[in-house]
């Protein structure tokens, strides 16, 4: 299909690791999988960097949701009955743990538990 | 603002509309022209101030051409062919044998005369059996299929960009020698002709007809005179001879008694003959056009193609002969030319002679200028039949403004000025060129002929067949004799380029062919076929203002599964501002979503979105993209054209579908009952008004 191709051909932007101050990222980041290797009812911690953000509309039940990537894909993270969580912002990298299921038929972590990395290539804006 | 109506006959008054509201209730009567003023654009009104106002379709029968219109129109190319073939042939004589040329113009001249005849006998029949559309292109395309027609059409198309080339040289040169303060700038005027006649035939055929039939006709006169005169003079004796001592002539040649019946002479004599072959270039013009002539058209045509023909014969012969007994020789330069040192001679001084020789000057740049006149003529309409065929793009079929086809007239004109800049408008470097894709045409076509007289066995096929099979013959020896003596002069060029655009329009015509083949495979199961089964529809959104709000209005309207606002965040603090915003206002039941654009490739990121929308392969996206219409054509330089690009990018995915949602600045903005008039609008309104629910 034309669309293989197409994204066969997409360029990873090169973004900078996150660098602790104490160097113990190494540390933290022990035991995490490619998001790619996320599967379906598996136990999964990964690294990835906030992609996208949804802002919900106040009529619907409160979630915050947001897709989060790293280089080999992406996978959905849902925090239900939060609509923001300071420090997740687009761009923010972050480890993930958790139990993966699936949320409105895509694959995803709901209120998973979540480590922030200090902000690298960007730094936040204050929320 | 509508004031510019499209004109009817017996175009309406335009009512006055009604002012206000109408006094009672009900639907009022439709405005005149449309429900909305739409005022034309800037570009229109401009062109119909240069071309006129535009012809209706039904016009097109009355843009037919009366015979001696069509004379003017389609002979001008043939008839121009007088003013230089006789200097042609004694340019490639006169070096080599010297005054003995004088003594082989005339045969040489009769020669060519005699396939002339050949040429109008033969196409008196393509004309009677292809009444509707001639041409070598259609005859050969019946009789030898679709390759060979191209090659016939190839080569005439050809020739028609250096008819026009070389028309409109010869006719600067004329110019410029009148004039010699003007021979600096010869490109220049030469591109300035070619621009005029492109303007006169983008005005139409009819108009082109009617601009430039005059000078035609003052040129028949002028040399009608001057055969007159010059024949009258000859038969009474007191014809003057030229000596031959003229500095700049061309080199006499040694006549060697004896050398022209060797082997040396007769390829003098083709060549000669060759250089001539250039007169009678144009005669397939009428039957290229005879859909233009007034019906019965296949009559017309040919009487107008038997007037061209015996018009150019007579003109030809006698200025032959004129030079042959005045023993007048080119010049090494050009000028003055041949037809020149004649008119000179033949009026000899006074005020009387020195008037008629200016006149004769003036016809002649006129008509040389103009034979590019029948090239417009016919150059679009044969790129038509290619172009009808998928062997052109298919811009070509297209009838503009005024019922030409526009894009064949602008690329001709393009391809003869590319030409003329090439070759610096110098004559003699374009004539070898030509003449040998004309020949190739007339041999297909007339061979076409011949096959068409033995498989229909219409009745009198015998004498058709005879008349098109020794026009047949003789196109080929001349097309050979062409291709071998000039060959070494210019005439490789056209050898190797005709079959180069061959391949070219080849592969084009593949290119079509698969596209229709695939575009019309099945459409009625294609179009029944189930739908996808998802619809997600994406509004880009930048800022939260009446723009994005007109959008998503507008995408309310289209009952999604699945709606939702994009913001591509290539400014995060922006970004959060948006949200603040969103949340603040609280759209209902309309998500905004955030997505990262760390390498500020909106374009790009937006793909990236909808190719995961449609990853799932039973999706159909529609992306929105609101966009400011402007009022005034510079207000669209303030801002970027990043949506456009968004939307060529994303409609290269399959099932991703754009549209665009205009916001108009400056026009009153929607009111919840649209009976009221404008001026009856609050004066402002909250900022989302535009985007409030529906419901």
């Amino acid at each position: 299909m034309a669309l293989t191709s197409f994204r066969h051909r997409s360029l990873p932007i090169p973004v900078p690791a996150p660098q602790t101050e104490e160097g113990d990222l190494d540390a933290l980041t022990d035991g995490c999988v490619p998001i790619a290797d996320v599967s379906w009812r598996q136990a999964a911690r990964f690294v990835g960097r906030v992609r996208s953000l949804r802002v919900q509309p106040w009529a619907d039940v409160a979630t915050l949701e947001c897709t989060l990537v790293d280089d080999t894909g992406g996978v959905t993270v849902v925090f239900l009955g939060r609509r923001r969580i300071p420090g997740i912002t687009l761009g923010r990298s972050m480890i993930v743990e958790g139990m993966a299921g699936a949320h409105h038929g895509k694959l995803a972590l709901l209120n998973p538990d979540y480590t922030l990395l200090p902000p690298a290539f960007r730094s936040a804006p204050a929320t | 603002m509508l004031s510019q109506q499209v004109p009817t006959p017996g175009a309406r008054e335009p009512q006055a509309r009604p002012a206000g509201p109408a006094p009672a209730a009900g639907p009022r009567p439709l405005p005149p022209g449309r429900g909305l003023e739409i005022p034309e654009d800037a570009r229109y009104r401009l062109k119909r101030t240069l071309l006129g106002e535009p012809l209706t379709n039904d016009q097109l029968a009355h843009e037919r051409l009366g015979k001696p219109t069509a004379l003017a129109v389609f002979a001008s190319d043939n008839l121009s062919s007088s003013a230089y073939a006789t200097e042609e042939i004694l340019r490639v004589l006169v070096p080599a044998v010297g005054v003995a040329a004088f003594a082989l113009v005339v045969p040489i001249t009769v020669a060519l005369l005699v396939v002339l005849g050949f040429l109008i006998l033969s196409y008196r029949q393509t004309i009677k059996a292809y009444p509707t559309a001639g041409g070598a292109y259609i005859v050969t395309r019946d009789n030898f299929g679709l390759l060979p027609a191209q090659v016939a059409g190839v080569a005439l198309l050809t020739d028609y960009v250096l008819t026009v080339s070389v028309s409109v040289a010869a006719g600067t040169a004329a110019l410029t020698s009148a004039f010699s303060a003007l021979s600096p700038y010869t490109v220049e005027v030469s591109l300035l002709f070619i621009a005029v006649i492109a303007y006169g035939n983008l005005r139409g055929v009819k108009e082109s007809g009617r601009i430039f039939a005059a000078p035609t006709y003052f040129f028949l006169c002028n040399m009608i005179l001057l055969l007159v005169v010059g024949v009258a003079r000859m038969l009474l004796g007191h014809l003057p001879v030229e000596s031959a001592t003229h500095p700049g002539l061309v080199h006499f040649g040694s006549a060697a008694d004896g050398a022209l019946f060797a082997g040396a002479g007769i390829d003098v004599v083709l060549h000669a003959f060759a250089s001539g072959g250039a007169a009678v270039t144009g005669v397939e013009a009428i039957s290229n056009g005879v859909p233009a002539f007034r019906p019965p058209e296949w009559r017309n045509a040919r009487e107008t193609l038997v007037v061209m023909g015996s018009l150019l014969g007579a003109m030809f012969l006698g200025l032959s002969v004129l030079a042959a007994r005045m023993h007048v020789a080119p010049f090494e330069r050009g000028t003055p030319t041949v037809i020149s040192q004649v008119g000179k001679l033949v009026y000899g001084g006074g005020i009387a002679g020195t008037a008629m020789y200016l006149a004769l000057q003036a016809g002649t740049m006129l008509i040389l200028v103009l034979a590019a006149n029948t090239s417009f003529a016919d150059f679009p309409r044969l790129a038509s039949f290619h172009a009808g065929d998928n062997f052109m793009p298919k811009q070509l079929t297209k009838r503009g403004h005024r019922l030409v086809f526009s894009n064949g007239i602008i690329s001709l004109a393009i391809a003869s000025a590319v030409l003329v800049v090439v070759t610096q408008a110098k004559v003699d470097r374009l004539i070898p060129l030509y003449a040998i894709g004309v020949f190739t045409s007339f041999t297909l076509s007339q061979a076409g002929m011949a096959r068409h007289h033995i498989t229909r066995k219409e009745p009198g096929w015998r004498s058709g067949l005879f008349v098109n099979g020794t026009g047949a013959v003789l196109s080929l020896v001349v097309d050979v004799i062409i291709g071998v003596t000039k060959f070494t002069h210019g005439a490789w060029v056209i050898i190797v380029l005709v079959p180069v655009f061959v391949a070219a329009l080849v592969r084009l015509n593949r290119q079509y062919e698969s596209e229709a083949t695939e575009l019309a495979g099945d459409a009625r199961a294609a179009a029944e076929a189930p739908s996808l089964r998802r619809h997600v529809v994406l509004v880009l959104v930048e800022d939260l203002d009446r723009s994005a709000a007109r959008a998503i209005q507008y995408a309310r309207t289209l009952a999604p599964d699945e709606l939702r606002a994009l913001h591509m965040a290539v400014d995060l603090p922006r970004a959060e501002a948006l949200t603040e915003e969103w949340q603040r206002l609280g759209l209902s039941r309309l998500p905004l979503e955030l997505v990262d654009c760390p390498d500020r490739r909106l374009t790009r990121g937006v793909l990236e979105v909808v190719a995961e929308v449609l990853a799932d392969g039973r999706t159909e996206v529609s992306v929105l993209i609101p966009r400011l219409a402007h009022r005034r054509f510079w207000h669209r330089f303030l801002h970027d054209r990043t949506g456009d690009a968004i939307a060529t990018a994303v409609s290269r995915l399959p099932y991703a579908n754009v549209t665009f949602v205009p916001y108009h600045l400056g026009a009153q903005p929607p009111t919840k009952e649209p009976d009221h008039g404008p001026d009856q609008l609050p004066p402002s309104q909250p900022a989302d008004s535009g985007a409030g629910p529906p419901d």
